[in-house]
């Protein structure tokens, strides 16, 4: 096996050939039909006197962009999780990162507990939540020998800010709790045109950490133990897969709230197409396949506006949960 | 043989008790008919008001509630005019009042009925402040507790509606505590709603006052329509509230639209269709809304509050010159008020659209966004 | 080369810096004098039940230490190399594995490789000779892109060899290695495991309870003596009664 195979190549060159042709067809969608000329003036030679134009620069292209970068990201946490704990199962939500969001959201948004003053926007408070969450995972990772203890006190984890979050809703004005909920929704318009770079950033560096950690990651599918006779830190790889994971799930739950089953689904379904337990190659499948997810379901939002107004999280579990359901019924 | 004959015997039996019976229903239909034309005769017509219907009896007022969608009547209520107890009434005197809304206590306190209201759902939804050891909280009809309102045990529970499966409804009859349904959300015209003073009129027998109240109020209204059907066109205003990727915008044929045509004012989305909110992308209203002047009924109490909703509020002109008015600051008293008070929601509307037609120009219930 | 020092085997010290835990009782299971392994041997670990096989293998592959004494390689004490090193020194094999799906034979036995390579972990020319050659001596060259999980106990068994042996490492261990094969499979394994030590020059370390077959094609035995606490060697060719009454 090379690193560098043919079949793997073309492969990624077909789903890339896809994503490109179904964001280019995403970014016409909207409250009414774009050109392509006018798209590309809207990101490059901008006029901000034509609605055309302003439209693009200030909706469309974020909201693509955001799919692109929120599908990419969360898929190649979920690959992470999956391979760190060894279960096709586990998701970028595993951790508990997500709950953590989940909590200082709803604090700011619901509670009188206005902790770092009532300034403080969602996606700050969401960013907090998650990098505490993440924190407090690693400081465990360190202490717990056991990657399966880590993985329950996640859980745990979850299910305590979860009920801590049922708690502030019992007393929330219905109006915040109306505001808590759309955030939950998940939403791909959150981030503005000048906020694109910042997020691609922090992905791009979650990405690069997974990149660094794709040997290590191939290692361990043998086990911990096999692992580490291979030359392994197997409790330092842990802390930075750790580490990606919370980057990644934490810039895109601040901006965009927490969208589910994309990390798990993703994963599995480029295991099946690609066929490789090569990290190097699972990740670009992964990339690709996950931006492809995020973007088809911005596309059946936008088509399905006039008629419904789905929340995101709504069509990614409609599409995700049965291929869930077909993994595990032909695994297991 | 013998089998035979007894079958036809009964057959025979059969027929002449469903005759009979049958006979019996047209003589009651054909009474209860006569009835209906004297009934006919005694119901009131309402100006603008669809969703009831008021009857008079002999011995007691029917007031039906209807849907004005769908035109069938969704609950039938009976008042008591005799001193004669009757449990599927309600009493002649009532004593002991719960209103679950705002606008409820504000219709109540117009009629000077104030002293009876023992229940509301919240304090913090009133616009007066209630004495506490008079009145108690009984929580949201989606959340109270049953026991709340055992414990005050009043005459009528005036609830909205919006809720119809709620589970307290079942417990509340169980408990033999009556509920009213006030259904004055539902109508489309601000005099509709104003309207509704006569229900309470016949829950009360305030009839009379509560007839003076609304034809003095209909007599302002339309001295105000009047003087602002003169005025020019004035500056495009839009409307709505954004909630997560979705703006919900009044549509064309809904209350909100109604005073806006009332108030001569140009609402952009006024030839739309509907009698409640559309809900549109953020996308679209706001490439829609680059340029309109006015915006009205913005969810946010403050300048600062509504930019932090999205950032891309910025593009609008409304936003930028800050022409923004709302009554989001005092919504308890606007609730309360602005069904009874519909002249005045009028004159707010026509003070900031057509300032040189007032004197002066304080406003009621709308506010300028700071 | 691989010599013991003075070696204390047995558990109870506390790894790590910080425990606020009473010092466990150190347990000594047994002793040994110093012992050197050159390569070329291929040695059998046989002892009872609980008499420490499994901590010697532990401590040997740097998962616990020693109570007292060292182990050397090549004249380095063990316990200071780091992780890097002591895959170049150092293979292990353990007694089941159950295939990971959609690895290959041929991605399994370039895993040994992974002291070697760099971070993307490119094979290079020398690091695919390795591997062909590895396929080449086990047999493997018809199983290459088989599926770790389609394939039988006793070859992937092999397959695992496979990757220990292009890790290129002086020393391999084995725990238990026929455990899980047939008969067949445990003869063919045994006797690979034979070559394997003398056409590498390889210290190939089993452990096993299958002492017929130890003493069969093993050069050298260390058992376990549980009563006296104490490693015993002995070279080929065995006394088989003598061995076995005093250690079991």
């Amino acid at each position: 096996m090379n690193v560098i195979n043919s079949n793997y190549w073309k492969k990624n060159l077909v789903l890339f050939a896809l994503l490109l042709g179904l964001v280019l067809y995403d970014l016409t969608l909207g409250s009414f039909l774009i050109g392509f000329p006018d798209i590309f003036n809207g990101v490059f030679n901008y006029d901000s006197s034509s609605t055309e134009e302003l439209t693009v620069r200030i909706f469309r292209f974020p909201r693509v962009v955001t799919a692109i970068l929120s599908g990419a990201a969360l898929s190649i946490a979920g690959l992470l999780m999956q391979t760190l704990f060894q279960n096709p199962l586990a998701g970028p939500y595993v951790l508990g990162i997500n709950s953590g969001s989940s909590l200082l959201v709803a604090i700011s948004t619901m509670s009188s507990f206005y902790i770092f003053g009532s300034d403080l926007g969602i996606v700050a408070a969401a960013m907090i939540g998650a990098f505490g969450a993440g924190l407090f995972i690693l400081f465990c990772s360190v202490y717990v020998k056991n990657k399966i203890s880590l993985l329950l006190i996640g859980i745990m984890f979850g299910s305590f800010a979860g009920a801590l979050v049922s708690v502030i809703q019992a007393y929330a004005d219905p109006n915040n709790l109306k505001t808590f909920m759309l955030w939950s929704f998940g939403s791909l318009q959150g981030v503005a045109f000048n906020q694109l770079g910042i997020l691609a950033l922090v992905v791009a560096i979650g990405v690069f950490l997974s990149v660094v950690l794709v040997k290590p990651l191939n290692l361990l599918l043998l086990g911990d133990k096999s692992a580490s006779l291979l030359g392994v830190n197997v409790k330092a790889i842990r802390f930075l897969i750790i580490v990606a994971t919370s980057i990644l799930t934490g810039v895109i739950t601040a901006f965009c709230g927490p969208i589910a089953f994309v990390g798990l689904v993703v994963p599995n379904m480029v295991k099946v197409i690609y066929k490789t337990t090569n990290h190097y190659h699972l990740l670009s499948g992964s990339l690709l396949g996950g931006a492809l997810l995020i973007v088809v379901c911005d596309i059946a939002m936008q088509l399905l506006l006039p008629y419904f107004n789905l929340p995101l999280n709504a069509l990614t579990a409609l599409i995700g949960a049965p291929v869930v359901m077909w993994i595990i019924m032909k695994k297991f | 043989m013998k089998y035979k004959y007894l079958y036809i015997n009964y057959l025979f039996l059969f027929v002449l008790v469903l005759v009979s019976v049958s006979a019996c229903q047209e003589e009651k239909n054909k009474v209860s008919t006569k009835a209906n034309s004297i009934l006919t005769a005694d119901t009131l017509t309402n100006d603008f008001a669809k969703a009831f219907q008021i009857i008079h009896h002999h011995s007691f007022i029917e007031i039906n509630i209807i849907d004005p969608d769908t035109k069938s009547t969704l609950n039938t209520y009976r008042v008591n005019k005799s001193d004669q107890a009757n449990s599927d009434m309600f009493p002649k005197v009532m004593k002991s009042v719960v209103a679950m809304s705002a606008t409820q206590v504000g219709m109540l306190r117009k009629l000077g009925l104030e002293d009876k209201i023992t229940g509301v759902s919240s304090y913090s939804y009133m616009c007066n402040p209630m004495i506490e050891s008079a009145v108690k909280e009984v929580g949201n009809i989606g959340m109270s507790d049953a026991e709340a309102f055992v414990s005050i045990n009043p005459n009528i529970i005036l609830y909205s509606g919006f809720n119809d499966n709620a589970p307290i409804l079942n417990k509340l009859a169980q408990a033999n505590l009556k509920t009213f349904k006030i259904f004055e959300w539902k109508e489309t015209h601000p005099m509709g709603r104003a309207e509704w003073i006569k229900v309470y009129g016949a829950l009360f027998h305030k009839e009379r006052e509560a007839k003076l109240i609304f034809e003095d109020i209909k007599a302002e209204y339309y001295a105000i329509t009047d003087k602002l059907k003169l005025a020019d066109k004035g500056p495009t205003v839009f409307a709505g509230t954004y909630f997560g990727d979705i703006f919900n915008v009044p549509a064309g044929d809904s209350y909100m639209a109604q005073l806006f045509k009332d108030a001569n004012i140009d609402y952009v989305y006024a030839k739309t269709e509907g009698t409640g909110s559309l809900s549109l992308g953020l996308e679209e209203v706001i490439t829609q809304n680059k340029d309109t002047e006015f915006w009205l009924n913005a969810g946010a109490s403050s300048k600062e509050e509504l930019m932090k909703q999205s950032q891309k509020f910025e593009l609008l002109e409304s936003a930028k010159t800050g022409k923004l008015y709302t009554y989001f600051n005092n919504t308890n008293c606007f609730w309360e008020n602005s069904p009874i008070e519909p002249h005045k929601l009028l004159e707010d509307l026509g003070k900031i659209f057509h300032p040189d037609l007032f004197d002066e120009n304080e406003l009621h219930f709308y506010e300028l966004m700071q | 080369m691989l010599t013991f020092q003075d070696l204390h085997i047995g558990f109870g010290v506390s790894k790590g810096a910080i425990t606020k835990i009473k010092r466990k009782e150190l347990r000594v299971l047994f002793t040994s004098e110093n012992l050197t392994f050159k390569p070329g041997e291929f040695v059998a670990v046989i002892g009872p039940n609980g008499s420490g096989k499994t901590t010697l293998f532990n401590t040997i592959l740097g998962h616990q230490e020693p109570l007292s004494g060292a182990i050397e390689i090549q004249g380095k004490i063990w316990k200071d190399l780091d992780k890097m090193e002591k895959a170049k020194h150092l293979s292990f094999v353990p007694s089941k594995f159950n295939g990971v799906d959609h690895l290959t034979v041929y991605d399994l036995v370039a895993m040994g490789r992974a002291p070697y390579t760099n971070m993307l972990n490119k094979l290079t020319e020398e690091d695919q000779l390795v591997i062909q050659k590895v396929l080449v001596q086990l047999g493997l060259t018809n199983f290459v892109n088989k599926n770790t999980i389609n394939l039988s106990d006793g070859e992937r068994q092999i397959a695992m060899i496979g990757k220990a042996l292009s890790q290129e490492a002086e020393i391999m261990i084995l725990d238990e290695p026929t455990a899980f094969l047939d008969y067949n499979n445990r003869r063919k394994v045994l006797q690979l495991l034979k070559e394997i030590a003398k056409v590498n020059n390889q210290i190939i370390f089993i452990s096993s309870h299958n002492l017929e077959l130890c003493f069969e094609y093993c050069s050298r035995v260390v058992a376990i003596d549980a009563n006296a606490k104490q490693l015993l060697d002995f070279s080929a060719p065995f006394d088989k009664e003598k061995i076995i009454n005093k250690v079991f």
